[in-house]
């Protein structure tokens, strides 16, 4: 009953939906406050109901129900309990379930907490809200329905592939599509200003929240999917340039983006329109990536063509909400005010040329990443775009960028003095120069370029901690002064510098790991030794062990460094029984928080050897401690008490407020 | 009970979508107010600022001066909305007529959207009355509740965690063949043969097993078990059937037919296998007037007369009273789901030897043939099993061609 339940309460929330996207439009339009004040109820009601929907179908998961297909489809019944959960989204149906769970979420929370927003405004971006989640529960139910029941439900379930039966891939998505959809909301906010064709004084105060929750979000998922890559797959990489990531990828550079030049239509009234563009773009690219992972069209053209029902209906929801956005765009924007002039070389400008490069970038990887969905479709012909693509396109264009990134803070709005900003920045500069000469002069081997990048990154860096330092004078006032000035810095400014800090730091970790990582792959039996960057590696031996749903081949390494036992690593090899399906478990040991040693086992030889690959992976866990960090600054900037903002006084209120002042 | 929920949970979203509507209107701020709340915020702001030492004075005087023109400005556009606002007294009451009648039209809409659209839908995608069926709830029902799959399933579980219970074994073995489960009733049989040591039925029971696995082909270690079962009990008259089947297939027509005699001889006159046997007998001799015969295309009696293939499908009784073209039809089904498959997704050498051996038991040598061919592809880069494969079609007279 609760599976059918949650299956009603489904088909409950597209009528709400439905009516959430015509009637506070209507009311909009017709200045009626009570047509108006329908959206937010509806919006709070369908977070309820597909909640309830979506824990409806977790409770089907986790007492393993096979009279659900998607249950069957996708679990076992003997998979660790969290699996269970987790399969829910591990699977098309249940991830788009997810998906629309997310978009009411944050409807709801626009409806619950925008009592500070203009009624019309609230009532367009509930609206275009209602559209997106009317297009997705109907996507949900018609195509992809993840209560589909079988009559006669089998005794045991086909199992979770394995390969997402690992803790890394079960956070990943929901972090992705908070990211991903929480997009939506700025999406919505500007159809909303576009259709009323006005933009309030505040649109970029109530979208910037937003935007930084999601970019946050979605920073922290692609790094956890970058990572679980890293250990899960064993072959020791990080970014393949896959259309997969390259999905998660864009939305992120051009959220980026966005994320700037909301700073700009904030402070400064400039940059409206560009903004406005930015936001459909950035959800558009979030919908493309969705399609591209959920339409199949990624694993084959072919197979996409031959059963289309799915592909179709995503297709036509992105030809409509990004077709309709940009039309709706190009007919209204020319209405809209501009406001707010600058010199090119000014905090304003800085952050164009942010956003010009950032654009161009993401321009970059999605011709990357459609070129060979566009080449299979049309000539039959499987390519694949690799990294030399991405490193001969995207690689030039990230370098100006990354070299700018400390300037920007330390221009003046309006009007700036570069040659006052590199001054202040003499210390980052030096210190890049210092470790750059340093790096080059005194580590062997690596590629010339290496020196370099990490120079970059230490410019990036101590700019950062620049930019802090003098906005509190530190060195310059007396101390006490300098710390009252800390505890009273806006904390915008603190995100943005632990935002360009962990840029720094992945950066500098990409740089360190690539250029000098050292391997090892090759054939070892029990008693062998091998050497890696002056660590040794002496497997000791096998041992079988099973648990759950598989079975796992446990290799034994003990580690040694100058003869002092470092630690002692356990790889494995996992076959899931049920699909019987083999995955690899690394065993990684982190030195000081930083350095890794990586060990992943693979196939075991006929004569009782085991292929072996060892990694020495300097610094590899800066690449996602920056993004942890980007993330933390993302979360300073969202606490920062000015985007709070109230609504108006009512009248009687003003007057008195203005008797008293 | 689910109804009910059903029809409280569409009053209460209709409800919550109405109510809105039903309340008394209330004026809305305008937009230039917000706006203007904004500046005075900013200013406010910039003065923070000032106090704080991050922006210097002229700085600051510049910021102040720009939200200070767009506050004179947003106020002004909120002073002209004002007095727009008031002459219009006398179109107020109209507006409000068509304000009403808006609203009662979105009250009809909504209430009759929400009932029709949900229950409609609903009607069309779900599956209203079907319990949720928790697989431990339905293990645990009493054993005359369960279907089979869920006996089957507790037996499972049972053996799991016992896995020198025979009973139990001998239980679910024949079950197992009879859902075709083949893997699994191998494996029973082979506990049962493991626990109750040799036996007649055990050893005979699992080479029968494992000729159903081979597409109807008693392999090496079928025949194997057959014999040891047939020097146990010569007369037991499950391993003289398999035995006898065997011969024919490595083509000892004559010592087959012999067997297969003395069978009938010693059996009862109305056992299931006679038919069967007769069958055989008249098949081979077929076989041996005109040995050729087999590859005009005439496959249909050909095919089902030899006999290798007819135990596969199911057991002896079931085999002996099937018609030619049921057998014929579950050959012929078993060797193209195995075809399909290693086509598809391909297979080990093995496999394709199986599929070979059986195309020929349909008296297909051209499909045979083909067969050789694409498995040599498939196998391309596995020297050992395209071996294998060639060395299995050289001994089937089998033409490889590549």
């Amino acid at each position: 009953m609760i599976i059918e339940l949650g299956h009603f309460m489904l088909v409950l929330a597209l009528a709400l939906a439905l009516i959430q996207s015509v009637v506070p439009i209507w009311g909009a339009q017709t200045d009626d406050n009570r047509l108006m004040a329908v959206a937010s109820p509806l919006a709070i009601l369908q977070f309820l109901f597909i909640g309830l929907a979506f824990a409806a179908l977790t409770n089907a998961y986790v007492t393993s129900d096979f009279s659900v297909q998607n249950v069957w489809e996708n679990s076992h019944s003997q998979m660790p309990l969290l699996f269970k959960f987790t399969s829910v989204w591990g699977n098309h149906e249940g991830s788009m379930l997810l998906w629309v769970f997310i978009l009411a979420i944050f409807s709801a929370l626009v409806g619950a907490f925008g009592n500070n927003l203009p009624p019309k405004l609230k009532a367009n971006t509930l609206a275009v809200q209602g559209w997106i989640t009317s297009a997705f529960l109907l996507f949900v139910l018609l195509t992809s329905n993840p209560f589909h029941r079988i009559a006669n439900a089998p005794i045991e379930g086909r199992d979770l592939n394995p390969i997402l039966q690992d803790i890394g891939l079960a956070i990943h998505p929901p972090l992705l599509y908070l990211g991903y959809v929480g997009f939506s909301i700025a999406f919505s906010f500007s159809i909303a200003a576009l259709l009323e064709g006005r933009i309030d004084a505040a649109w970029a105060r109530f979208v910037r929240p937003w935007v930084l929750t999601a970019w946050g979000l979605l920073t922290l998922g692609i790094a956890m999917g970058s990572y679980w890559a890293y250990y899960e797959l064993g072959w020791g990489g990080y970014w393949f340039w896959d259309p997969v990531e390259n999905a998660s990828f864009m939305p992120w550079l051009c959220g980026t983006a966005l994320l700037h030049s909301a700073i700009v239509m904030e402070k400064r009234g400039a940059l409206k329109v560009w903004t406005i563009l930015l936001s459909i773009l950035t959800f558009s690219l979030s919908l493309l990536g969705t399609f591209l992972v959920r339409s199949g069209v990624l694993t084959s053209v072919h197979a996409f063509a031959t059963d289309p029902s799915r592909g179709v209906f995503i297709l036509a929801l992105l030809i409509a909400f990004i077709g309709g956005g940009l039309s709706l765009f190009a007919w209204r924007a020319p209405m809209l005010k501009q406001g707010g002039i600058f010199s090119p070389i000014s905090r304003e400008g800085s952050l164009v040329f942010n956003n010009l490069f950032l654009s161009a970038s993401a321009a970059a990887v999605l011709i990357g990443t459609l070129y060979p969905l566009a080449l299979e479709a049309i000539t039959g012909a499987k390519i694949s775009v690799g990294a030399p693509f991405f490193n001969a396109t995207f690689g030039p264009m990230m370098i100006p960028l990354l070299v700018a990134v400390p300037i920007g803070p330390l221009l003046a709005w309006k009007r700036g003095d570069l040659f006052a900003a590199f001054q202040r920045l003499f210390v980052a500069l030096g210190a890049a120069i210092l470790v750059t000469v340093l790096c080059y002069s005194l580590i062997d081997g690596g590629s010339a370029m290496a020196p370099l990048g990490i120079g970059l990154a230490v410019w990036i860096m101590v700019g950062a901690l620049a930019e802090i330092q003098l906005r509190i004078g530190l060195f310059k006032l007396p101390i006490a002064k300098s710390v009252s000035r800390f505890v009273g810095l806006p904390r915008t400014v603190f995100g943005a510098a632990l935002g360009h800090f962990g840029l720094g730091m992945t950066l500098l970790g990409l740089m360190v790991a690539t250029a000098y990582q050292s391997e090892t792959i090759l054939v070892m039996k029990p008693g062998d030794h091998a050497a890696v960057s002056g660590y040794s590696f002496e497997l000791g031996g096998f041992r079988e062990h099973s648990a759950f749903n598989y079975v796992d081949l446990i290799g034994t390494f003990k580690v040694t460094k100058d003869g002092k036992e470092v630690t002692e690593l356990h790889p494995a090899k996992r076959v899931y029984t049920s699909r019987n399906m083999p995955t690899t478990e690394t065993a990684i040991y982190t030195i000081a928080g930083v350095t890794q040693l990586y060990v992943s086992l693979g196939d075991k030889q006929d004569d009782d050897g085991i292929g072996v690959r060892i990694y020495y992976k300097p610094w590899v866990t800066f690449i996602w401690l920056g993004c942890v960090v980007m993330f933390i600054g993302g979360c300073f900037s969202l606490s920062d008490r000015r985007l709070r903002i109230g609504a108006p006084a009512r009248k009687g209120r003003a007057k008195e407020a203005a008797g008293t002042a | 009970m689910f109804w009910t929920i059903a029809v409280v949970l569409t009053l209460v979203t209709m409800a919550v979508a109405i109510y809105p509507l039903l309340r008394k209107e209330r004026k809305i701020e305008s937009a230039n107010a917000y706006d203007l709340t904004i500046y005075k915020s900013q200013l406010k702001e910039i003065d923070g600022d000032v106090e704080r030492g991050l922006i210097d004075g002229a700085e600051a005087d510049a910021a102040r001066a720009e939200v200070a023109r767009r506050l004179i400005g947003a106020q002004d556009a909120l002073d002209k909305e004002s007095s727009e606002m008031r002459p219009n007294h006398d179109s107020l009451s109209s507006e409000e007529d068509s304000g009403t009648s808006n609203l009662k039209f979105a009250v009809v809409v909504i209430a009759l959207l929400i009932p029709l659209l949900s229950s409609g839908l609903y009607f069309a995608l779900g599956s209203p009355g079907l319990q949720s069926q928790p697989l431990q709830a339905r293990l645990s029902k009493p054993p005359e509740q369960q279907s089979l799959t869920e006996l089957v399933a507790s037996a499972e579980r049972k053996l799991a965690r016992n896995p020198d219970d025979l009973v139990g074994w001998k239980g679910l073995a024949p079950i197992y063949a009879r859902m075709r489960r083949t893997e699994d009733a191998i494996v029973a049989y082979r506990n049962i043969l493991r626990i109750e040591g040799e036996s007649v039925e055990a050893l005979s029971d699992l080479g029968e097993v494992l000729v159903i696995q081979d597409a109807g082909v008693v392999n090496t270690e079928a025949l194997e078990l057959f014999q040891r079962a047939n020097l146990l009990d010569a007369k037991a008259p499950k391993p003289r059937f398999f035995l006898a089947i065997a011969l024919g297939q490595e083509g000892q027509e004559r010592e087959a037919i012999k067997k297969w005699q003395e069978l009938v001889d010693d059996s009862a006159e109305d056992a299931p296998w006679i038919p069967f046997a007769k069958n055989q007998i008249a098949a081979l001799e077929k076989r041996i007037a005109s040995p050729t015969e087999g590859n005009d295309g005439n496959a249909s009696s050909a095919a089902a007369g030899s006999g290798l293939a007819n135990p596969s499908k199911e057991d002896v009784q079931n085999a002996a009273e099937m018609t030619a073209e049921e057998r014929q039809q579950m050959i012929e089904g078993m060797v193209s789901n195995l075809a399909e498959r290693l086509n598809s997704d391909g297979g080990t050498p093995d496999e394709w030897v199986r599929l070979i051996r059986a195309e020929l038991v349909l008296n297909r040598p051209d499909m045979a043939a083909k067969t050789v061919t694409r498995a040599l592809d498939a196998l391309q880069s596995d020297v050992e099993g395209i071996e294998k494969v060639k060395a299995a079609a050289r001994s089937l007279g089998v033409s490889i061609t590549q």
